[in-house]
């Protein structure tokens, strides 16, 4: 392999695909990033063979401004960590790249580096996705649905199911949905593409969305979904993205969703985000970070304690509310979570007692829904 | 003189089957898990039926103690939910109190 690449578009692809290398693996291999160049692009690949992600850079003679010049094709995996470094710190903004037998030599300017590879023929292959069904987002909107529920998933790995969002396509609407069974996030959209399914129910590593959340552009560029059996396969620009599926069933989410409320809140997400936060600071130090949430029809008050530290109060007033008084414990992360994904504007919360879980939601928008199960108040 | 290429073949061999193991232990979880449930889907069904039944007088069991049964289970801080049904829980959990609603 003999080619000519521009510096920032190598390094780029070179940080995108190093979110599918593992920190820890007994595979040697895996710790690499596999470079492979034929006369028309240079693939850039990493594969831990849970999440995997490719990234191509074509070249285009043709163009003035060409990113890529190959001389020779072929391909070598090198180490990730050494080549990442080693290509931000080139001091020239084209790179030439040398590659004989398991051999990088990477010139830049006055600078030559001569690292050691490995053989490509080891580094596994990315899983085969055929494309003909899927459906297409915008990034922004797909990124909205991950950072609305992927903070709810379980780390436990007790109940693998849980520690994945569940993703639902049926009757026009896309759904995720993301549970620790202690509180629950969901985000519904609306599609009105054909997709080529019938139905879908696939459970995605919340750690994959995590890292796809990472590299999807912030803008409205077009993203492909496509769901196979195990398989997720997610490709937007000149990037794929390939996450394994988790196996199970994912528990039945609607039937914890109460249907009677006995008070309804309304109030300015933002001032009780604040509140919530101050209050949280003197939560940190106990088990389950708990605060207390005194729910009056004139105002709210929001407390927290540690028997070393002190206590804090404050009120807030909300901008209606109507039912019974009540007094709610929980845990302030969990609502902090919520709030920060709802945002700044007037949100709705129904609640149906100390013991079961009250439900937040965007007003007139129940399409963006968090569930929270308050702590037992004689448990604290 | 050891062949250098037959130790690492042999090495590569083991981190095959190790990975193998991996595999095989978490499927066989995923059955615990299943038979677990049905173990407890199994325990309700049948002191439903022996109450019907009117089966051995002195060890009736009534539906209303099937239900304390897990009542009482899930107080002494077991999961009854079967996504994790038997282990043990931090906190309450959402499923759990779903199910106690339900029976
Ligand atoms: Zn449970």
């Amino acid at each position: 392999m003999r080619l000519v690449i521009k510096k920032n578009e190598l390094l780029h692809a070179l940080q995108d695909v190093q979110r599918a290398v593992p920190t820890r693996t007994t595979k040697m291999i895996l710790y690499g990033i596999l470079l492979h160049a034929d006369y028309e692009k240079l693939e850039i690949s990493a594969y831990d063979q849970e999440i995997g992600i490719k990234t191509n850079i074509s070249s285009l003679p043709d163009q003035e401004d060409n990113p890529l010049q190959i001389e020779e094709p072929g391909s070598i995996v090198l180490n990730a960590k050494y080549v990442i470094e080693i290509v931000r710190k080139l001091p020239q903004p084209l790179v030439r790249i040398d590659v004989q037998d398991f051999t990088a030599i990477i010139h830049s300017g006055n600078a030559t580096y001569t690292l050691n590879g490995m053989d490509p023929r080891e580094y596994p292959s990315l899983p085969e996705i055929h494309e003909e069904v899927g459906f297409t987002l915008q990034a922004d909107t797909l990124k909205m649905l991950i950072e609305h529920t992927v903070f709810a998933v379980s780390n436990s790995e007790v109940r693998p199911t849980l520690t994945g969002i569940l993703l639902k396509y049926q009757e026009g609407t896309i759904s995720f949905s993301a549970t620790d069974s202690h509180r629950l996030a969901m985000q519904t959209i609306e599609v009105d593409v054909p997709t080529g399914y019938e139905a879908i129910e696939a459970i995605i590593p919340g750690k994959s969305l995590t890292e796809l959340a990472k590299i999807i552009p912030d803008d409205d560029t077009l993203v492909n979904i496509h769901i196979t059996q195990n398989q997720l396969l997610v490709s937007f620009a000149n990037t794929y993205f390939y996450s394994r599926l988790i196996e199970g069933n994912y528990p039945d989410i609607s039937r914890i969703f109460p249907s009677s409320f006995r008070s309804n809140l309304q109030i300015d997400g933002k001032n009780l985000l604040d509140c919530i936060e101050r209050a949280a600071l003197l939560a940190r130090d106990n088990e389950n970070q708990v605060i207390r949430i005194q729910l009056k029809p004139s105002f709210i008050e929001v407390s927290s304690h540690s028997p070393e530290i002190g206590k804090i109060t404050e009120t807030v007033e909300p901008e209606s509310f109507s039912g019974e008084a009540m007094l709610i414990a929980c845990n302030a992360k969990f609502l902090i979570d919520a709030l920060r994904a709802l945002g700044s504007a007037t949100i709705k919360i129904d609640f149906t007692g100390q013991g079961s879980a009250f439900v937040l939601y965007e007003l007139n928008n129940d399409q963006h829904v968090h569930l929270i199960l308050p702590v037992r108040i004689g448990n604290i | 003189m050891v062949d250098k290429q037959e130790l690492f073949q042999r090495v590569e061999l083991l981190q095959d089957q190790i990975g193998h193991f991996y595999q095989e232990i978490g499927a066989l979880k995923l059955l615990l898990n299943e038979l677990l449930e049905e173990n407890q889907n199994l325990m309700v069904e049948n002191a439903n039926l022996r109450d019907r039944v009117g089966f051995g007088e002195e060890e009736k069991t009534t539906p209303g103690e099937a239900k304390k049964y897990l009542r009482d289970l899930y107080e002494d801080g077991f999961h009854i939910c079967n996504i994790n049904y038997g282990s043990l829980r931090k906190g309450d959990c959402l499923f759990c109190l779903e199910s106690l609603q339900r029976t």
